[in-house]
C-alpha cells in the first residue's frame, strides 16, 4: 500500500517538474515571505505616517496568513493536476486499476497535503515577523495542510478547464483573508465560521475561542469542506 | 470468465433503463465482440463488469467475483483499455507504462519489447503529448496487456490505426485468447469485429438482439448460395454473359450443387474467376436485425 502511494507519489513529482508554473507554486508562499520581510515594516512605517494605523501590530495575523499560503498553493499544484488527469480520463482510468480511483485521490491529494504541512511549519521564519507559538504554529499548518483537498477537489468539481481554474482560484484565494474575521464583532464574524482558516487564526491567537475549541472546528470544517466536495469531484469524474 | 444474467440498469435520474435484462458468457480463450450504436449500453455493460457502476439489478459475475463488489484483487485480474485513450501527457510512452504496471503483481512483459512489436520503439522515450492518436491507441493496448490480465476489456482498440497497426494489434489480441485470456471488445467496427472474435453480441438499446459466432450469423442470414465469376469471352460484353445477377456472373442454390450439372459446366468454362458464398456481412444482419446502422 505504501509503495503504490511512494510510486503515485513520485509520478507526480515528476510531472509537476516537468510544468513550468507548476514547477513555480510551491516557492511562492517563500517568495512572499521573504518579500513581506522586507516591505512590511517599511509599508507599516509609512501608513502609520500617513493614517496613524499600526500594520505591524498585526503581525502575528500576518504569520498566521503566511503560514496558511502553503496549503493554497500547494492545492493549486494538485488541483491543475486533477483537472488535467480528469480532462484526459486518467482519473476515471485509475478506477479500472488495483489502484481503485481512492487510492489515487488519496496518494495525490496526501502529498501536497504533507508537503503543505512541512513548508507551512518553514515558511514562518522566512517571514520572521509575528510570533504564534510552536503549538499554534503546529495547529495552524495542520489546517492549513487541510486546505489542500478543499482547493484541489474544488477546482476539479466546478472547473471546465484550467483558463476557468484560475477564475476560480482568484475567488478562493480570498479565503486565506479568513483569519482577518477574528478581529470582527457579531454576527460578520460569523462569516468566517465555515472556513478551516478562519479556525487556524482563533488556534494560533486564541482570540475568540479556546485553542482546543478552534482546532476541533477547524478540523470538522476541514473533513466537512472535503466529503462534500469529494463527492462532488467523482460525480463530475464519472 | 465472465457471466452476466438478466443485467439491468438506470442511470440516476434517467427515464429508461440503460441496459434492458442482458444475458450472455465469455469463457477463458474466448473473443467476444458486444457490437452497438452509440448509446446502446455497451459503454455501461463496461463499466458495470469493470466495477466502476453500481446500483444494478441481475448478476454479473467476472472471474467468480460480482462486478459491484470488485476490489483491488479483482482489479488486479482485468486489463482495460478505454475508447479514449488516456495518458499522463508529461510523461514518456515507457513512463506511463511503468507507472501503471508497477501496481500490478505477478510477472509482466517486457514494456520496451511490447512497444516495439506496436511499432512504437522510437516513441518510448517521447512524452505521450507528442503522440498521435494512433500511436495513443497503441500504446492503450500495451497498457492493458502488459500485466498479463486474466481479461481484457477493449473498447476500439482498431479505431484510427492504419491496416497494418490493426492488423498487429488483432494479432495481439488473438494471442492473448490463445494463451486463455477471456476478452471482451467493444467496438463499431464489424469488420474488425468478424476478423477477430469467436463470438459477438448485437446491442441495441440496452437489449442483446442477437449473439452467436460471426460466421454462423452470416450464414443465417445469407443466401445459401454460390455465384460464379467468370470474365467475359473475347469480344463479348460482360452483361451477356450473366444470367440476371450480374455481369459474369451465376448464382446456384447450395440444394444439389455437387450435382447440378450447369454449376460443373460453369466451372469447365473458360475464363473462371472464383467462386464465392452469399453470406450477410455483420453490417448487413446488424440492420436487418435491428434496422438501425451502425455509425
Amino acid at each position: 500500500m505504501r509503495g503504490n502511494a511512494m510510486r503515485l507519489v513520485a509520478a507526480d513529482v515528476r510531472m509537476v517538474a516537468r510544468d513550468p508554473l507548476l514547477m513555480l507554486m510551491p516557492f511562492v508562499p517563500f517568495l512572499a515571505a521573504g518579500a513581506l520581510r522586507f516591505f512590511l515594516p517599511l509599508l507599516s512605517a509609512f501608513v502609520d505616517k500617513a493614517t496613524g494605523f499600526r500594520i505591524m501590530e498585526y503581525a502575528d495575523l500576518a504569520r498566521v496568513v503566511i503560514t496558511l499560503f502553503p496549503g493554497m498553493f500547494y492545492g493549486m499544484v494538485a488541483g491543475f493536476l486533477l483537472l488535467d488527469d480528469r480532462d484526459d480520463g486518467v482519473s476515471a482510468y485509475w478506477g479500472a486499476t488495483p489502484v481503485g480511483r481512492s487510492g489515487y485521490l488519496a496518494a495525490r491529494l496526501g502529498l501536497f497535503s504533507v508537503a503543505a504541512f512541512a513548508a507551512g511549519l518553514a515558511v514562518g521564519p522566512v517571514l520572521g515577523l509575528g510570533r504564534i507559538g510552536a503549538a499554534g504554529t503546529l495547529g495552524t499548518a495542520a489546517l492549513g495542510a487541510a486546505q489542500v483537498p478543499f482547493i484541489a477537489l474544488f477546482l476539479a468539481a466546478f472547473a471546465a478547464n484550467k483558463v476557468e481554474g484560475l477564475s476560480i482560484l482568484k475567488a478562493l484565494s480570498g479565503l486565506d483573508m479568513a483569519p482577518i474575521a477574528i478581529y470582527l464583532s457579531l454576527p460578520i464574524r460569523a462569516v468566517g465560521w465555515p472556513f478551516p482558516q478562519y479556525w487556524a487564526a482563533e488556534l494560533a491567537l486564541g482570540r475568540n475561542a479556546p485553542p482546543v475549541v478552534a482546532l476541533v472546528l477547524g478540523v470538522m470544517t476541514s473533513v466537512l469542506w472535503t466529503v462534500i466536495l469529494a463527492a462532488r469531484y467523482r460525480r463530475r469524474v464519472d | 470468465m465472465i457471466t452476466v444474467e438478466g443485467l439491468r440498469f438506470t442511470y440516476p435520474k434517467a427515464r429508461s433503463e440503460a441496459v434492458r435484462g442482458i444475458d450472455f458468457k465469455v469463457s477463458p480463450g474466448e473473443v467476444f465482440g458486444f457490437l452497438g450504436p452509440s448509446g446502446a449500453g455497451k459503454s455501461t455493460t463496461q463499466k458495470i463488469l469493470l466495477g466502476s457502476l453500481r446500483g444494478y439489478a441481475g448478476s454479473a459475475m467476472v472471474a467468480g467475483v460480482e462486478a459491484a463488489r470488485a476490489d483491488a484483487g479483482y482489479r488486479a485480474l482485468v486489463g482495460a483499455a478505454f475508447e479514449f485513450p488516456c495518458f499522463y501527457q508529461k510523461l514518456t510512452g515507457i513512463e506511463n507504462l511503468s507507472l501503471f504496471a508497477s501496481f500490478y503483481p505477478g510477472p509482466k512483459d517486457d514494456a520496451r519489447a511490447l512497444l516495439e512489436r506496436l511499432g512504437l520503439a522510437d516513441a518510448a522515450d517521447r512524452r505521450v503529448a507528442e503522440y498521435s492518436k494512433g500511436m495513443k491507441v497503441r500504446l492503450n493496448l500495451a497498457r492493458a496487456v502488459q500485466h498479463r490480465p486474466r481479461i481484457l476489456f477493449l473498447d476500439e482498440p482498431t479505431s484510427g490505426l492504419d491496416p497494418a497497426n490493426a492488423r498487429i494489434v488483432r494479432d495481439i489480441v488473438r494471442e492473448r485468447a490463445a494463451d486463455g485470456v477471456a476478452v471482451f471488445l467493444t467496438t463499431h467496427d464489424m469488420a474488425a469485429a468478424d476478423a477477430v472474435c469467436d463470438r459477438v453480441a448485437f446491442i441495441v438499446d440496452g437489449m442483446i438482439a442477437a449473439c452467436d459466432a460471426p460466421s454462423a450469423l452470416k450464414r443465417r442470414y445469407g443466401r445459401r448460395a454460390v455465384v460464379v465469376d467468370r470474365a467475359p469471352a473475347a469480344g463479348v460484353e460482360a452483361a451477356a454473359v450473366g444470367d440476371g445477377t450480374g455481369a459474369g456472373q451465376r448464382e446456384f442454390g447450395f440444394d444439389g450443387l455437387a450435382d447440378n450439372a450447369e454449376f460443373l459446366a460453369e466451372l469447365r468454362k473458360p475464363g473462371l474467376l472464383g467462386i464465392r458464398t452469399l453470406d450477410s456481412s455483420l453490417d448487413s444482419i446488424f440492420l436487418a436485425l435491428t434496422g438501425k446502422e451502425l455509425a
